[in-house]
């Protein structure tokens, strides 16, 4: 790699940049109670950043780095000539070196270890338990990045995620899920028995309505809603005019802040594709926009410093994070008072991402709360909303956070339960 | 890189696996990116490698590399089989019988997509910018990005059974994504989507600026004239953008056979079928919706699936009634039926799975005009830009970008984002008839975990549907 650091510069480039990167995966699936599938995949691959008079280009292969560096500048020198110059270029500055290997997982083994747990805790469901569905993802990633500036970074993290889906009928299910760095640390008895005896109440169906409601949203749902909020804080997003928080600045109610996490949060790296090192942004502080997500070229157009979220051409969110509030669980779904409880979603789309308007269908049950307590539950219900209009409506903060991510979860998240007033609710004719 | 397949092949056999089919790919793609009046830097990327899947006792564990030497194959052929064998004792045995296909094709290409012309290319882009904007009239333009992409695949499949299939796919697709503003800060924001399988013959840079520009002009009508739609109970005419949608989102899905199985359950979610739901009356006596592989240029488009099995035409739904699924061969082999040859996946490194080609209504014998006559009143959606529907495949909604008004039994004045908000089976069931013209409309299907997006169309005629509810978002 460092001769082709030598070569790039040789051939002209004022900036050059080499990313290696093997991740292994391992991912192991049940359906209703039985082994469905067990997929493992290694990929190596390595990606370039190229720079000459402002130009620039990026492509990546997935292959070993060929042993001859020279067919690499070759190919950037080829690639250039289709580019034209960039009016963010800005010079690669960073120049840390830093050289850390976590011990990776053997992650097949323990991912056979763990489902001998899960058959075990699935062969004792209650009864009203039809059946369960789910999965667990264990990945081991290294990463080594060379650039022209100075920048040597090796590093190796591990993560993984797991996700229960409890069935008593079709239309009456739950999901839970885990995150965290190591299969060894997740808890599927725990988290299916909780999905179990937070079914039970759910069993009792009751009719939806529609129409405004105050309701609780779930670490699951909070989770893929801010995941489109990490999306439009990313600087890029911002610069060109696709992001619904762009010269905003009152975005959400005083109780909620946002923050986006690089190191620190399980499973993160320390350094982003600049080399620069990953840190904690706040996005959103008491309800204020108050920082984007930047690499070095929107770094320098806004005026700030990177925020250590590259990205060669686009910053992007690591890991986002709501700080806690200070209201208990079950104070939260007194104080709603009557309203639901989403407990998870899927399928957001947005009208625009301009202005934010969304809507977003929930999955699993809606639980339904009377007079503080839950009473049953329902099913059907979508959520019409804009962003903005929705976060600067919250009312209360739970003072626990939940790891979140899952397929709908792509970016993890921290997040509480958070209550809203007048969620607009609608339903299918 | 036969060789290599064969040695994963022989090493899976070796360790144990009753069976066992080995994917070899090789595939790269190119990306320009217009933003705001300026190009971003250009991407490539390539990538090759090789998948394995062994069987035990009918369970497929799955195993993949990127390392193209016989240490890292051999060693995905002993995991693959290793945990087959391990998970085969969780999971109810059953027989795949994998294809003996011995087959080759090939998508034609005029205009190669290993030799872009960058020139012609940027220029195209940079004019149909410069078409959309003088095309507007009052709306500013908040943001524009133009993209267009091309890639080709070329894969290998043999199996323990004997096959051995060799396909190349081209394919070159536009994307533009513009927001029309009003002063008082109302905007609308269009996304459009054109991908076929061929060279860049198919890129015709007249054609696309015209349609670029096109569709500006008509958000900007609705932009400007549009007006709420009435709330309540009236007809509706879906163009084929929308009626190829509902194929997908409410027919084809849920129709995927590993969904019926409930295999997806915790990803894209399982189905309002069930195995026994073949023969269940679901729509109208008059609808029928297929999904069919085989139609040329199509961004669906194939011959031979990724199990190895010879494609054909899905009727799904046949006068009303569910006739078949989308078939793999181990969901296949779980419901006592024969691959229908619906198994795809989007790369080397994941698991063919069931998946749609290109869905569609089947036409009908009347035209536009008339099923707008027969209509009367109502709403023409003719594009949407917010949808999604529950995960079990009974529940959509979908807000339209472009609409008009019906009435007297003619299209008039435009309408600003009138909301359709159905089960599916009330809006199969209201079905009551399709134009003889016929479109597809190119889209990215999202499904499987580890993601497979994969190229596919959906389409059909126009379509009336009567007695729906319509909103206002």
């Amino acid at each position: 790699m460092e001769r082709a650091l030598e070569l790039a510069q040789k051939a002209g480039f004022s900036d050059f940049a080499l990313k290696l990167v093997e991740v292994t995966n391992c991912l192991y699936t049940v359906a209703r109670d039985s082994a469905s599938s067990f997929k493992s995949w290694d990929d190596v691959w390595f990606a370039v950043y190229a720079a000459k008079d402002s130009k620039e280009v990026v492509f990546e292969h997935t292959k070993p780095f060929p042993s001859d560096p020279s067919q690499v500048v070759d190919e950037a020198q080829k690639r250039i000539e289709v580019a034209e110059p960039s009016p963010l270029y800005t010079p690669l500055e960073s120049s840390e070196v830093y050289e850390k290997q976590n011990k990776l997982l053997e992650i097949e083994n323990e991912i056979a270890e763990l489902s001998e747990r899960i058959h075990a805790k699935l062969s004792g469901k209650p009864e009203y338990v039809s059946y369960n569905t789910l999965s667990v993802w264990a990945q081991n990633i290294t990463v080594k990045l060379y650039t022209s500036a100075g920048a040597r970074i090796h590093e190796g993290y591990s993560r993984c995620w797991a996700t229960y889906r409890a069935f008593a009928d079709q239309d009456t299910t739950l999901q839970r899920c885990e995150y965290t760095d190591a299969p060894k640390k997740l808890k599927p008895e725990e988290s299916l028995r909780s999905v179990w005896e937070d079914l039970k109440p759910a069993l009792n169906r009751l009719k939806p309505e529609r129409g405004a409601k105050s309701a609780i949203l779930s670490p699951q749902v909070v989770g893929n809603l801010i995941n489109s909020v990490g999306s439009a804080s990313s600087a890029f997003s911002v610069l060109i005019g696709n992001s619904f928080l762009k010269d905003k600045n009152r975005v959400a109610s005083p109780l909620f802040t946002l923050l986006d996490v690089g190191e620190g949060f399980p499973g993160m790296p320390h350094y982003d594709d600049e080399g620069t090192k990953t840190q904690s942004t706040v996005i959103i502080q008491r309800g204020e926009l108050k920082n984007l997500l930047h690499n070095r070229k929107t770094a320098k157009k806004f005026g700030v410093k990177s925020t250590g979220n590259a990205g060669w051409i686009s910053p992007s969110p690591w890991a986002l994070v709501i700080e806690k509030g200070d209201a208990e669980y079950d104070e939260l779904v007194r104080s709603l008072k009557d309203g639901y409880i989403v407990t998870n979603n899927w399928y957001t789309r947005f009208q625009s991402f301009v202005t934010g308007d969304f809507s977003t269908i929930t999955r699993d049950v809606t639980l339904v709360v009377k007079n503080g307590e839950i009473v049953g539950s329902t099913k059907g219900l979508r959520i019409s909303e804009n962003i903005l209009d929705l976060l600067s409506r919250a009312q209360a903060v739970e003072k626990r956070t939940h790891l979140v991510k899952w397929w709908e979860v792509e970016t993890p998240v921290q997040a509480p339960h958070i209550m809203f007033e007048k969620v607009n609710f609608t339903l299918p004719e | 890189m036969s060789e290599l397949c064969f040695y994963a092949l022989d090493v899976a056999q070796k360790t144990g696996a009753s069976a066992c089919d080995v994917r070899f790919e090789e595939a790269f793609s190119g990306f320009l990116l217009f933003v705001n009046g300026s190009f971003e830097a250009p991407a490539f990327s390539s990538w090759s490698g090789v998948g394995v899947r062994a069987f035990v006792h009918g369970f497929p564990s799955f195993s993949s590399t990127s390392r193209l030497d016989k240490e890292s194959v051999s060693a995905i052929a002993q995991r693959a089989t290793k945990y087959a064998k391990v998970f085969s004792q969780k999971s109810k045995p059953k027989s795949v019988t994998l294809p003996q296909t011995n087959a080759t094709f090939l998508v034609k290409e005029k205009k190669r997509v290993e030799e872009p012309d960058f020139d012609d290319l940027k220029e195209t882009i940079k004019l149909a910018y410069q078409e959309l904007k003088s095309s507007l009239k009052k709306a500013t333009l908040l943001q524009c990005f133009i993209s267009v992409s091309w890639s080709k695949s070329h894969r290998t499949l043999v199996n323990s059974e004997g096959a051995y299939v060799n396909y190349t796919i081209p394919r070159v697709g536009e994307v533009a994504v513009f927001t029309l503003k009003r002063d008082d800060g109302l905007s609308l924001q269009k996304f459009h989507q054109r991908e076929q399988e061929g060279g860049f013959e198919l890129f015709q840079a007249a054609k696309f600026v015209e349609s670029i520009k096109q569709q500006a002009i008509e958000l900007e009508n609705v932009l400007f004239n549009g007006k709420q739609a009435d709330e309540g109970v009236t007809n509706i005419v879906l163009s084929p953008e929308l009626t190829g949608l509902v194929s997908h989102e409410s027919v084809g899905h849920p129709l995927e056979a590993d969904r019926v199985l409930g295999r997806e359950g915790v990803q894209a979610g399982e189905s309002y079928a069930s195995a026994q739901s073949i023969g269940v009356q679901i729509g109208a006596h008059n609808l029928n919706i297929s999904d069919d592989p085989t139609i040329e240029r199509s961004n669906g488009y194939y011959l031979i699936d990724d199990e190895g099995v010879p494609a054909q035409k899905r009727r799904l739904i046949e006068n009303g009634r569910i006739n078949e699924f989308l078939l793999g061969l181990e969901p296949a082999a779980v419901l006592g039926l024969k691959s229908n040859g619906s198994s795809r996946c989007s790369s080397y490194d994941r698991e063919p799975i069931p998946r749609m080609s290109n869905t569609f209504f089947e036409p009908g014998d009347r035209t536009f005009d008339e099923l707008i006559e027969e209509a009367k009143e109502g709403v023409y959606f003719k594009s949407f830009r917010e949808w999604n529907i529950d995960d079990r495949r009974t529940n959509q909604r979908y807000v339209a970008l472009v609409a008009y008004k019906i009435k007297n039994g003619e299209v008039s004045e435009p309408l600003l984002m009138p909301v359709l908000e159905v089960t599916t089976f009330k809006l199969l069931s209201s079905f009551v008839g399709g134009s003889k013209d016929f479109e597809l409309y190119s889209g990215t299907c999202g499904k499987g975990d580890p993601g497979q997006p994969l190229p596919v169309s959906m389409g059909g005629p126009h379509t009336l549907f009567k007695g729906i509810k319509v909103g206002r978002r």
